[in-house]
């Protein structure tokens, strides 16, 4: 009896809301509003230093992340790539760098880290090669775009078949070190060695990799495998 | 990943809303909270991890944006002595939800207004599926407690 009165009175306190099909423009309305609103929100911007230092890996890695087309602020940072080069070829120091083609800029792998999601978003360059930039997924952009870092290659050079960037660590994440890299032949996955002995698999997407390692760690070798896993290329750092 | 966060809103929205306007006090409140709930769900759906269920995810944002709409609303009832239950429906609803913790009544409005299993309210509480059935049952025997007068009478 009072157990039936305890649901009459839940029931009296909010009565059942009626289904009803609008209201999802509403919310992405509000998403879009608020994701304008830290777009417009100042300063600051790529702040990072990339030193050699490393750690442990942590990282899982997400596979829906792959295609995922770059939000705005991911894009301003990627014309942010294309700036230097501009300036460096008004100026007569060069003929020609690469430029990312922005407009397919995207998501290809997101790792977890004790700082959230950590991503790697690439897009296509006028020399053959591939834009990258990583960042975390939870920072604030800036007028200048996502805060992070990345790097422009060319086409294929002619060795070594695998380059390997960082370990390196960002002002704002600095519990934190990342390595990340492109493998110049069909790869599905690297094997980092750390200088502890410990290894660490990576998949290769898209020809990249991205892994976040715990301070202090050393990178002392990196082998890559196909999806066979026959060992395909190796890169041995002293 | 948008596409589920929508047949999420279509088809649960109307016991988020219910749950929320318990939890915030005001039915307004309530489902404004919901609203804003599921636009930080849209933005912030890179974050979800895969760990758990992406229904309980979005009850957590859910839980701590009606909260915060129950915080702002405080400042009106500390006018009176002691705050009267939350009444979302403007009425005189006589459940002495005072008598229990915010706790207790989380787990309660989640169990009964969205029907969770103790699983998913566990994960959107985040608390243990024991600590659900331990806090819902005390939740229950407080209030009979409360009411066995009135029923008796």
């Amino acid at each position: 009896m009072t157990e039936t009165r305890i649901d009459e009175l839940l029931d009296e306190l909010v009565p059942a809301i009626e289904p009803r099909s609008e209201g999802w423009d509403d919310v992405l309305a509000r998403a879009r509003t608020t994701r304008t609103r830290y777009a417009a929100l100042a300063v600051a911007a790529l702040a990072l230093l990339l030193v050699p230092t490393a750690v442990a890996l942590r990282g899982q890695i997400a596979d829906l992340f792959q295609g995922t087309p770059a939000p705005p602020a991911v894009s301003t940072s990627f014309e942010g790539f294309n700036r230097p080069p501009d300036a460096a070829i008004r100026d007569g120091f060069a003929r020609q760098f690469p430029h990312a083609d922005v407009s397919k800029a995207h998501g290809v792998i997101e790792v977890q880290t004790a700082d959230g999601p950590q991503d790697l978003w690439a897009a296509p360059n006028d020399q053959g090669g591939v834009c990258w930039f990583i960042d975390f997924a939870n920072d604030q952009p800036s007028g200048n775009g996502q805060p992070g870092y990345g790097a422009c290659d060319s086409s294929r050079p002619p060795a070594p078949d695998i380059l390997l960037e960082g370990p390196s660590w960002m002002l704002s994440h600095p519990s934190l070190s990342t390595v990340d890299g492109r493998v110049y032949t069909e790869a599905g996955t690297v094997q980092l060695t750390l200088a502890d002995g410990s290894t660490r698999t990576l998949p290769v997407i898209e020809g990249l990799f991205l892994g976040s390692l715990d301070e202090g760690a050393k990178v002392t070798r990196v082998v890559a495998y196909d999806k066979n896993g026959t060992k395909v290329a190796q890169l041995t750092r002293p | 990943m948008i596409d589920d966060l929508e047949e999420l809103y279509r088809t649960q929205r109307p016991q988020y809303c219910r749950a929320a306007a318990a939890i915030a006090g005001d039915r307004t409140l309530g489902e404004e909270a919901v609203q804003d709930a599921f636009a930080k769900a849209v933005r912030k759906r890179r974050s979800y991890r895969g760990r758990g269920s992406l229904e309980a995810w979005v009850w957590r944002i859910v839980v701590n944006a009606a909260r915060d709409a129950g915080r702002k609303r405080r400042p009106l009832l500390a006018l009176h002595d002691r705050p009267e239950a939350p009444t979302p429906n403007g009425g005189g609803a006589s459940l002495p939800l005072d008598l229990l913790t915010d706790r207790q009544r989380e787990v309660l409005f989640l169990h009964y207004y969205a029907d969770l299993d103790y699983a998913t309210i566990a994960e959107a509480l985040g608390i243990s599926p024991g600590t659900v059935g331990a806090t819902l049952s005390t939740a229950r025997r407080v209030l009979r407690q409360a009411l066995a007068p009135e029923v008796k009478s």
